[in-house]
């Protein structure tokens, strides 16, 4: 009897063990790197490519007086280029090349969670057609999509 | 169904507790006997030093071999005067788990170890039976693999690898114990543990925390663990 309450006490303690586990991926899994664009004329539009084996591939499409945005990286390359179209009220579109120099770094959650890359900002180039400057607000690209990474200054128009 | 199936876990864990106490209560009538004068002496007159006990959990080793993580353990505890026992416990935990779903491979090993006490909450703590309850520390510094896994980029469409090896972590950790332990002949006893985790501090690497640390357990699931011993007592 003695032996029977302890095996099944410790039968029972083991399936509640087993009971409580759960799956533990946090809700944001999407890692973007998030633009301001503070300047912008409400009548712009703005769109954002990058080149994927010889073609344009689109990124961000005819946003009208956008001011923030989320733009996506590269798992393994060491620098990004975008390419920021803006197309004022006439209609003559004005691109500029903004080329972000970065790490990539492997982030593990758990087993059953997405693989992710995180990454940090080494360095910003830019053409000067549009853009003024860009400024690195912060360089930890990551899935918090609360923290704004860069700022684009335009030039006046 | 979860819902249900955590219902009779906690029924089963209820009548699991109730078992033990009930059947020592109607053996013993402890809640309302007085303590006789014998008895009395006998508690004053034992030594300080009761003996030790070596032994080792049972859950760990079945979990490794039919799971993907487990440990083995030994542990070492003293008794003093049947009420205090001072105990020490060091082990191997490991893990190799590739989620079916992700891909992910996480693979780990390493020694781990807890120091703490636990004390016999029985009013007759001469008894067979022991009810335990305390407190560990438990600490363990391991190395972390992930991968390699490809994966697709989505926009760049190229493959990447998706890889990390050598992630040094640093894990301290506070256990609350309650269990109870049995004479079952002579000099061996068998018990088991329901324990209570909380983390205390770590240090995690770069490419985020462990899947699972030695010692402890999976991490961020249930803080609950069980344990169920053999010991041999001398």
């Amino acid at each position: 009897m003695k032996l029977l309450t302890i095996v099944l006490s410790a039968i029972a303690g083991i399936m509640l063990m087993a009971a409580c586990t759960s799956l533990d991926c946090s809700i944001d899994n999407v890692v973007a790197m998030n633009v301001a664009v503070p300047d912008t004329v409400k009548s712009d539009t703005l769109s954002v490519y990058t080149i994927v084996n010889g073609a344009d591939t689109a990124l961000y499409t005819n946003g009208v007086a956008v001011t923030a945005l989320s733009l996506p990286m590269s798992y393994g390359s060491d620098a990004d280029s975008y390419i920021f179209a803006f197309t004022p009220e006439d209609g003559s579109t004005v691109a500029d090349t903004v080329t972000v120099a970065k790490t990539n770094t492997p982030h593990f959650e758990s087993v059953d969670c997405s693989p992710q890359f995180w990454h940090e900002i080494q360095s910003v180039t830019t053409t000067h057609n549009v853009i003024d400057s860009i400024i690195i607000n912060s360089t930890h690209v990551n899935n918090d999509q609360t923290i704004q990474h860069l700022i684009l200054r335009l030039h006046s128009h | 169904m979860t819902k249900r199936f955590n219902i009779l876990f906690f029924v089963c864990i209820a009548i699991s507790m109730l078992l033990p106490t009930e059947t020592l209560a109607q053996r013993y009538g402890f809640h309302k006997r007085q303590r006789t004068a014998e008895e009395k002496a006998l508690e004053d007159s034992i030594p300080l030093f009761r003996g030790v006990a070596v032994g080792t959990d049972l859950v760990g080793p079945v979990m490794r071999a039919v799971g993907d993580y487990g440990q083995y353990e030994l542990i070492v505890r003293g008794n003093l005067k049947d009420r205090y026992f001072p105990t020490v416990e060091v082990g191997y935990g490991s893990a190799d788990k590739t989620d079916d779903a992700t891909g992910i491979r996480y693979k780990t090993g390493a020694p781990f170890g807890r120091v703490g006490i636990d004390f016999n909450v029985m009013k007759n703590k001469h008894d067979l039976y022991r009810v335990l309850v305390g407190a560990r520390y438990g600490y363990t510094s391991f190395n972390y693999d992930i991968g390699p896994l490809v994966i697709d980029d989505p926009v760049w469409r190229t493959k990447d690898t998706y890889e990390a090896t050598d992630q040094k972590c640093s894990y301290g950790w506070f256990e609350a114990v309650a269990g109870i332990d049995a004479t079952l002949w002579k000099f061996i006893h068998l018990g088991w543990s329901v324990r209570y985790r909380a983390r205390l501090h770590q240090k995690i690497p770069d490419a985020g925390e462990p899947y699972y640390v030695p010692g402890y357990g999976k991490k961020g699931s249930s803080r609950i663990g069980a344990m169920f011993n053999v010991m041999f007592e001398f």
